[in-house]
């Protein structure tokens, strides 16, 4: 056989090879099969639900018997998409998931699936799903962090490509000597205006602040604060309202074993140009504790929770069941610097709960905030619900469509103000997962769904959690490489504070999460 | 003998080709089976290893992460003390094969047969400290690989020989990261000892200095140390330091001396034919030499009380408390983890009332409940205290805290998986056994495990039952600093839970709260006790005879009469030195084992 002949050989072998590939995955329906009076069980659960158009395909388990499997996802226009599999394991191919979903905005994605079991082929009810006409921001960016005790390990803040499966590191503390690294976030969703904190160890505790492709090292604590935590950027982008918190960790014998409350916190303001930490006593006082800043879309309002200061309580007595938190508001403008009276927006602690992450959505319309039994750690109360207040009729309603018998916590809403994500732990009540839900016109939620994964099975054992999910418009601008020079640079930009706030005693205790002590 | 000759030879004598490493690897597997036992290996550094794509994705962000990947999976085989021999045997064995390799392509033959074989005494060194990682030899083995590949080439062109040295490097940079450099080393130092190319070598050299950095800056998330350091292990002790150093640095040093020897022994001529006898002085030189530095290093002293400890800690994990007793009596009685495994093993064989201060109990309280200070330390073994005692909460807390400090080991898993079924938290179990499932060595335990999941409790394995019989029903909020809290919440959840009672009898005894023991001793024949134990007896009687109180009611088989001959003896030579315990010493010293000499001398030294 000649050199161009075996050449020739070869490629018609290629070509076979992919033939016979393109044939199992545009397999025709199998004809006469038995029909299954019930659509099928799948995990994760993606049926009923709304999906973005731009989203990376929703890759599946088929949890039915079977020898083989088909899975046949329909719309209204474009070629449909035709799995063939061997394994329950529905893996969707990419391009055709994306031209199927991209041709269909606003119409049914129809997915039947077939079993082949003892010599026949089952057909289960079709599921439908909707594709909305509204994309999601193209990224997630969040901290995957092992359930947290007391002694953190490896910690990594990741961005995730929501159209494909990308996942890349943004932060790991691996590179910084383990030390905590929390609380990313953007101004608007720009991938261009970051911040982040990191905690204790090598690097100290600091804030690492990203703007226009510059990474700063910045130590928040002043005379009057120590390091702030919890943080929303105003939307002009200049500035960010922090909380400062001295927190408490403790550990119960039944039930949920963590918990948390604070000891004392404040509201602070941060100004990026003038590096200055500024506030006012109505936010920033002994008497009460002000914690989860978070702006209004105009600007012009912080809101944030608040409850009393611990002196209140009985020192004989553990005050963790009392503290109730009611969401709160005060008028400021950051340009005059000048601030209103505050206000009472939902005071749960009238009816025995506490309010958690409030979030304004984009349109300025409603918030989205956790409500809770007590306290201000939501994601260690199993019964804390999620739920939707209306800033023009002032009612506010449990999001029955999001909630479940576990924690839901973190949430936010993208830039459309169309899609939030949020922290459920629905699953084993163990590691919080990101959910997506599609928010309409009227006010109301679609069912939610869990973030896809090229590999469905992966959250069956992954023993990490999720934290923190914030969207983001595209890629994180900063490189990795410029955060860890920044982090590693010896000496930190230290904020100043306003000279009209003064001193303040600070808390000495000791952190309640730490680093494993060296041996 | 030409080199001809020497070929022929051993190629008509295959056995004699081989002798040398079969040799090697025997005598390294039983060295390490015998002398160390890589159980004790594994004991120390737990490696996690699952058979997943999602495990192999953490590593894949950085130069190095395969190699260790790769380790954790050859970590595996220390599980089995024949395994773990057998793998460090056939590394040491493949290491110096390939440096001989490496040594006779570069150079054409070996100044010396020994030299491939001299760094076997120093890793051998390396490898018996337990903690060492395995990195570094497969990273050294790979490197030699690497370059051996590269020898066998023979490239002319210098582009060439550029393109595939960067290939190379940058292939085994990202797999190893450290080690590669021992590979770019070797090349750089064959092109100009022995290509004798000064600008090859220089580019080499630069390359090799430049790759790293641009990878930090560019591709990985890394600091620049990271980028040349990883897995070279020259930041672990400072004995690890010096002796990993010098087996980094010794390998291209053996290299060049090989590469000079030959250069400057070379003559135009064939060397003479040795005799016959100076070629058997030679040979027998050599395996002399080797086989004397192997000896020094195989009987130079090992860190026995660390040894000890991973047996404690062996033998503890295995419930095999015959052993931790025995362990501990060789030097592990007065450290804080000694003491604590010392009375889990007593309550466990029965003895803890009655036979605890056969023990010296120097660390008072944190001896029965683990001192705060090494709690991050061993973080599961305070799980298991919990555990046992019934406080699951607690014990899921210190098993989430093991989970951060030693990673997803099997036994972290399996004490979650257990917890969350007691806690009837079935899909967090799950999650724990689907880990389980891709390991090594658990995987049937999971698959046994699962059943349990499903099916009604009385199924259930014996110890699981008796953990669920004891578990904590009410709610409170831990306080580690008073230990005994939680026992008095145990005991009011369940009166019958023997191990708090015990721990409770034992901590009032510690502390010298006798009062307080007092309390619980009428419970004594409820928890099915035939007589007192010794200890508490001992106790009792102390109190009795401090207080003058007698109407306390009393368990009624009562206190034996032996007990009470020895606390008269006790007292009476107490009191014949008017309470001077220094003086009284050697007389009361054959009653050590009685909570009256603990109370005597021990217990205000806490």
């Amino acid at each position: 056989m000649s050199a161009c002949s075996k050449t020739i050989y070869r490629l018609s072998f290629i070509c076979f090879l992919l033939h016979s590939l393109m044939l199992s995955i545009a397999a025709a329906a199998p004809a006469n099969p038995q029909t299954v009076d019930r659509p099928p069980v799948i995990y994760p659960d993606y049926a009923n639900i709304t999906l973005p158009p731009n989203i990376a395909p929703l890759n599946f388990i088929v949890q039915e018997r079977g020898k083989k499997y088909l899975a046949l996802f329909e719309s209204e226009s474009g070629k449909s998409i035709r799995v063939k599999s061997r394994s329950p394991k529905i893996q969707i191919p990419r391009r055709a998931w994306k031209k199927l979903l991209a041709k269909n905005g606003g119409a049914p994605l129809r997915i039947t699936i077939f079993s082949y079991q003892d010599g026949r082929w089952n057909r289960f009810q079709t599921i439908t799903n909707h594709i909305a006409k509204e994309r999601v921001d193209s990224h997630l960016v969040y901290r995957l962090i092992k359930p947290l005790y007391v002694y953190w390990n490896r910690i990594g803040i990741y961005e995730r490509d929501l159209t494909t499966f990308r996942e890349k590191p943004i932060f790991l503390n691996k590179n910084t000597v383990d030390n905590c690294v929390n609380c990313h976030s953007f101004a608007n969703h720009r991938p261009d205006r970051m911040l982040l904190h990191t905690r204790a160890g090598k690097v100290g505790t600091n804030m690492l602040l990203a703007v226009d492709d510059h990474a700063y090292k910045i130590d928040t604590s002043t005379d009057f604060n120590r390091a702030v935590a919890y943080r929303s950027w105003h939307p002009n982008g200049k500035v960010i309202a922090f909380s400062s918190n001295t927190v408490n960790q403790f550990f119960h014998t039944t039930g949920e074993n963590r918990d948390v409350y604070d000891k004392a916190s404040d509201l602070l303001i941060y100004n990026l140009k003038s590096n200055t930490i500024t506030s006012t006593p109505k936010i920033a006082n002994d008497q009460k504790m002000e914690t989860y800043p978070e702006w209004s879309a105009d600007g012009k309002y912080l809101y944030f929770c608040s409850t009393d200061g611990l002196e209140k309580y009985d020192p004989t007595e553990h005050p963790y069941r009392k503290i109730k938190y009611d969401l709160m508001r005060i008028a400021c403008d950051v340009e005059a610097g000048t601030w209103g009276e505050v206000e009472a927006v939902i005071t749960a602690s009238d009816f025995g709960m506490s309010v958690t992450h409030p979030k304004v959505s984009p349109d300025g319309r409603y918030i989205l905030f956790c409500l809770s039994e007590y306290g201000n750690f939501s994601i260690y109360r199993p019964e804390s619900d999620l739920y939707l207040y209306d800033l023009q009729t002032s009612q506010f309603h449990k999001a029955d469509a999001l909630n479940s018998d576990k924690s839901e916590s973190y949430h936010s809403w993208d830039s459309s103000g169309r899609w939030v994500v949020f922290s459920s732990k629905r699953e084993d009540g163990l590691c919080a997962r990101p959910y997506f839900s599609y928010f309409d016109e009227n006010g109301q939620f679609s069912k939610p769904f869990i973030l896809p994964q090229k590999d469905p099975e992966i959250y069956s054992r992954l023993l990490k959690t999720f934290n923190v999910p914030e969207f983001v418009t595209g890629a994180v601008q900063i490189s990795g490489q410029k955060l860890l020079k920044a982090a590693w640079l010896k000496t930190a930009l230290k904020a100043k504070l306003d000279p009209e706030l003064g001193k303040k005693k600070q808390d000495t205790a000791d952190e309640m999460w730490k680093p494993i002590p060296k041996k | 003998m030409t080199g001809t000759n020497l070929k022929k030879r051993a190629s008509s004598r295959p056995l004699l080709k081989v002798l040398p490493a079969v040799c090697v690897a025997a005598a390294v597997f039983l060295y390490f089976y015998y002398r160390i036992n890589p159980v004790l290996i594994y004991q120390s550094q737990q490696p996690v290893f699952f058979f997943d794509s999602l495990f192999f994705k953490e590593f894949s962000f950085y130069p190095g992460g395969v190699l260790q990947w790769l380790t954790h999976f050859l970590g595996q085989f220390y599980f089995v003390a024949s395994t773990g021999a057998l793998l460090l045997a056939l590394l040491f064995t493949a290491c110096c094969l390939l440096f001989h390799y490496v040594l006779k392509s570069a150079a054409g033959r070996l100044a010396f047969s020994a030299l491939p074989w001299l760094p076997l005494p120093i890793l051998l060194l390396l490898y018996s400290q337990y903690n060492f990682p395995l990195t570094v030899l497969t990273g050294m083995v790979l490197s030699l690989l690497f370059a051996l590949f590269y020898f066998k080439l023979t490239l002319k062109n210098i582009f060439l020989k550029t393109a595939v040295f960067l290939l190379l490097f940058s292939l085994l940079y990202f797999v190893t990261a450290g080690p590669a450099f021992l590979f770019a080393l070797l090349v750089a130092l064959y092109e100009l000892f022995s290509i004798k190319s000064v600008a090859t070598a220089a580019l080499f050299a630069a390359l090799t200095a430049v790759i790293p950095w641009i990878g930090a800056n560019t591709l990985f998330v890394l600091t620049l140390k990271d980028a040349y350091l990883t897995n070279l292990e020259l930041n672990a002790s400072k004995a690890s330091f010096a002796s990993a150093g010098l087996l980094w640095g010794l390998i291209p040093i053996i290299f060049v001396l090989n590469l000079l020897y030959i250069k400057f022994t070379k003559t135009e001529e064939a060397p003479a034919k040795p005799q016959k006898s100076r070629a058997f002085i030679a040979g027998f030189a050599n395996v002399a030499a080797v086989s004397f530095l192997f000896i020094l290093a195989a009987l130079s002293p090992i860190n026995e009380p660390l040894k000890q400890l991973y047996y404690l800690d062996y033998y503890a994990r295995h419930s095999d408390w015959k052993n931790v007793l025995k362990t501990t009596n060789s030097g592990l009685a007065n450290t804080y983890i000694g003491q604590f495994q010392v009375n889990r093993a007593l309550f466990h064989s029965g003895q803890l009332c009655g036979a605890m201060f056969s023990y010296e109990q120097r660390a008072g309280i944190a001896g029965l409940f683990m001192h705060e200070s090494i709690r991050s330390a061993y973080p599961l073994q305070y799980s298991d205290l919990f555990f046992e005692l019934g406080l699951v909460n607690e014990a899921q807390h210190w098993a989430h805290e093991a989970l951060s400090v030693t990673g997803e080991t099997p036994w972290n898993l399996q004490r979650l998986a257990e917890v969350y079924l007691l806690k009837g938290e079935t899909a967090a179990s799950q999650k724990c056994l689907n880990m389980l499932r891709r390991t090594f060595w658990h995987k049937k335990w999971a698959l046994q495990f699962e059943k349990y999941l499903s099916a009604d409790p009385s199924k259930w394995p014996s110890e699981l039952l008796t953990v669920k019989s004891r578990m904590q029903t009410s709610d409170f909020i831990i306080t580690p600093a008073e230990p005994e809290l939680c026992l008095e919440e145990l005991l009011a959840s369940n009166p019958k839970n023997k191990m708090a009672y015990e721990y409770m009898l034992a901590s009032c005894m510690i502390s010298g709260k006798v009062g307080r023991l007092m309390n619980y001793t009428d419970r004594i024949e409820e928890l099915g006790y035939t007589s007192i134990p010794r200890n508490v007896e001992e106790a009792m009687l102390l109190f009795i005879s401090n207080s003058g109180q007698r109407d306390h009611k009393m368990p009624s088989f009562g206190i034996k009469p032996a007990t009470i001959q020895n606390f008269n003896q006790f007292a009476a030579i107490a009191k014949k030195h008017n309470g001077d315990k220094n003086i009284a010493l050697p007389e009361l010293r054959k009653f050590n084992n009685t909570y009256w000499f603990y109370a005597m001398y021990y217990m205000k030294k806490q």
